[in-house]
């Protein structure tokens, strides 16, 4: 453990080289707290002092914020290894994963779209279709860290390296490579990936849906501008007339993909 | 192999292409190669579907079988496409936004 002789932070002694150790631990803990990197220069600032005020609510919210002592529970805590817990690996995400899901409400998508959406279903049903919404918007979190484990398991990008994402505080880096490694390829066996995800997807920014949609024998849908459109099976896949009825509340198909529908076709 | 072939290449990329009818660039596509144009085509099939996450069985084989499809090889071509185009502006263009590895 550091050694530090008097007390550092608002209202502290403040000793330069106190400050400069407490400002090097501060950054081992930098990657969870999402701050950048403190300069080890011996002088409290502000920057210091928000990220020992930061560190201090995340692990020692009973401590007096923005100051510590030597040995009390800030120094102790400052000292202490990351806990295995926030480290990267299957137990990780099968610990955190219900911090991060996807959505499947119309609602949760994003203005103007969503009520684009909202209308087109209504139409739909009220014509006598059935709609089955399978997804909206899709957790930004959660495609990071699909996105990240591929890129650390493969070796292409360093754990290290790896940029913060608010509202995550998984820890990548085990302290060496192959341990990363060998914990990222834990996740990427979990989420089952093939091919690097994407961090672009239209479901990210809630402006594409996945639904199916059903009907038998020929239904009458309205359309945006009130137009009544005689739509005959099949549903989605080939279907131009619905698809004509689907762009003209806003909401248009990729052929590509059977359940897909967006803001502009992709 | 591209090199002997473009024309060929396209084509058959742009056919490998889940669902996308290959006449349907986009008018600021039309002036690049062809196989500049099979290889956006492709990719962007494949981006499309990298962005995608299943909810069931029957969705997640889906997703594999169209990444499969429109992934495989792309980035061999990506880089292929940007050595053999180094020196056209427009191409470069297109081509810059593009991941160098998603397989």
């Amino acid at each position: 453990m550091a050694a530090l002789q008097q007390s550092v932070g608002d209202k502290g002694v403040n000793r330069s080289a106190d400050v400069r150790t407490v400002q090097t631990l501060l950054n081992g803990h930098s990657r969870w707290l999402m701050f950048s990197p403190l300069p080890a220069s011996g002088s409290l600032g502000a920057d210091t002092l928000a990220a020992l005020r930061s560190f201090q609510a995340r692990s020692v919210p009973q401590a007096a914020r923005g100051l510590l002592e030597p040995g009390d529970a800030t120094w102790r805590a400052l000292n202490a290894v990351v806990p295995d817990s926030a480290l990267s690996g299957a137990a990780w995400w099968v610990a955190n994963q219900a911090r991060y899901v996807n959505s499947a409400d119309v609602s949760a998508l994003e203005p103007p779209f969503a009520s684009h959406v909202a209308n087109f279903i209504a139409a739909l049903r009220k014509g006598g279709a059935s709609v089955h919404v399978s997804a909206t918007r899709r957790s930004k979190v959660r495609a990071y860290l699909m996105h990240y484990c591929w890129e650390i398991a493969h070796g292409r990008v360093r754990a290290e390296d790896v940029p913060a994402e608010t509202g995550c505080d998984i820890v990548w880096d085990h302290g060496d490579d192959a341990a990363s490694r060998r914990a990222a390829w834990q996740m990427v066996r979990l989420f089952k990936i093939a091919f690097k995800p994407s961090l672009k997807s239209r479901h990210i920014r809630g402006l594409a849906i996945d639904m199916s949609i059903t009907w038998s024998g020929t239904i009458k849908v309205r359309d945006a501008a009130g137009k009544e459109s005689s739509l005959a099976p099949p549903g989605n896949d080939a279907n131009t007339a619905l698809h004509k009825v689907g762009a003209s509340y806003g909401v248009h198909k990729l052929l590509s993909d059977p359940p897909h529908w967006s803001d502009n076709g992709h | 192999m591209f090199r002997r072939c473009p024309g060929r290449l396209a084509a058959a990329l742009c056919a490998a292409a889940v669902g996308v009818a290959c006449s349907a660039a986009p008018a600021a596509n039309a002036t690049l190669p062809a196989d500049v144009r099979a290889f956006k085509l492709k990719r962007d099939a494949c981006d499309h579907f990298r962005g995608e996450e299943p909810t069931d069985e029957a969705r997640a084989k889906f997703l594999t079988d169209a990444m499969r499809k429109n992934c495989t090889g792309t980035d061999n071509a990506l880089k292929a496409l940007r050595r053999r185009y180094a020196g056209n502006a427009a191409v470069s263009a297109a081509l810059q936004d593009y991941e160098d590895q998603v397989e």
